[in-house]
């Protein structure tokens, strides 16, 4: 191992430090809470909009307020170089373009009929199949840009979810067949977060004004 | 009395501040990092507030670090940055232990 690859390990420890407190395990909890209660709130007629937005809303407050008021007073905050920033930037755009592309498969597949040998068709999987490939690369993209290890197992749940739903459907229904495919998953992740939180909080103490203050 | 010939003299010239292990951590931390602040430097670093306070003295002494001191909230807000000088000290050192290390040979 040479020297810049120690540089670059010791930046990554720092930066790493940053998944500790486990709010970005609750937030994609959260978030992958909504494919399964959504369902349920339209069901009972509700606007799918409303339905989703608390699902929207309670991961940024979290996630900001946690930040600010949980994470950084117990573990310091870091300005990063460019190449994390960069890092950054180059995941953004790899998402914006992942999302392009899964919606354009899904009106190519579902709109012009794309058959693959039968399997498609009411009930059928080709368009479940894309949808969860194309979460599956997005995500565990995600995960390889923002350094977030857990994350690529997350992306195993989200993705899986949606066959698996589609495979439940015939069996117990909607919309029960999204609350078992995301929602089972969903609270694990939740809880894994949960964890994670309070075993920051124990071992991480608020420190003491003078400490904060240095020297 | 060691000869002439085998006094190990490899590292001759290197930068003393940085060498001592705990400043050496400091050093590496803040230069690949933009900034930093106090709570988050000893976090990484794993030393005890009044040691980092100390290391972190004799830098900034040295004209490595600049030390800001401000608030987050109501709360304290030390901020560490390396300065240009101690940037280039510190990439300078690294070169020369490089060079230093790279020149033994290994044990046959």
């Amino acid at each position: 191992m040479n020297q810049n690859e120690d540089l670059k390990k010791i930046e990554q420890k720092a930066f790493r430090a940053t998944y500790q407190d486990g709010l970005y395990d609750i937030c994609y909890g959260i978030f992958l809470l909504a494919w399964a209660v959504v369902p349920v709130v339209r069901d009972a007629g509700i606007s799918m909009f409303l339905a989703a937005l608390p699902f929207l809303a309670i991961p940024a407050v979290l996630l900001l307020a946690g930040k600010k008021y949980i994470t950084a007073p117990r573990l310091g905050s870091a300005r990063y170089g460019k190449e994390r920033l960069s890092r950054g930037t180059k995941m953004f755009g790899f998402g914006v373009v992942s999302l392009a592309i899964t919606y354009a498969l899904i009106v190519i597949v579902s709109v012009w009929g794309v058959r693959i040998s039968g399997f498609n068709g009411p009930g059928g999987m080709t368009v479940p199949l894309i949808e969860s490939l194309a979460i599956f690369v997005g995500v565990s993209v995600l995960a390889y840009f923002s350094e977030f290890k857990r994350l690529y197992i997350y992306a195993v749940f989200f993705a899986g979810g949606i066959p698996l739903a589609e495979i439940l459907y015939s069996q117990v229904g909607t919309p029960a067949d999204e609350l078992i495919a995301f929602g089972i998953p969903a609270v694990g992740i939740i809880i894994v977060g949960v964890v994670f939180l309070v075993s920051f909080l124990k071992n991480n103490p608020l420190p003491e004004r003078e400490v904060a203050n240095g020297i | 009395m060691v000869s002439e010939r085998y006094r190990p003299n490899l590292i001759d010239g290197v930068d003393l501040l940085i060498h001592e292990p705990a400043r050496y951590n400091i050093m590496a931390l803040l230069y690949v990092l933009q900034s930093a602040d106090f709570v988050f430097v000893q976090k990484q670093t794993g030393l005890t507030p009044g040691n980092l306070s100390a290391h972190i003295r004799k830098l900034a002494a040295a004209g490595y670090l600049k030390v800001e001191k401000g608030f987050a909230g109501n709360f304290p807000r030390t901020d560490l940055t390396l300065t240009a000088e101690g940037r280039s000290n510190f990439e300078t050192y690294r070169q020369k232990m490089i060079g230093a290390l790279g020149s033994l040979t290994k044990k046959q």
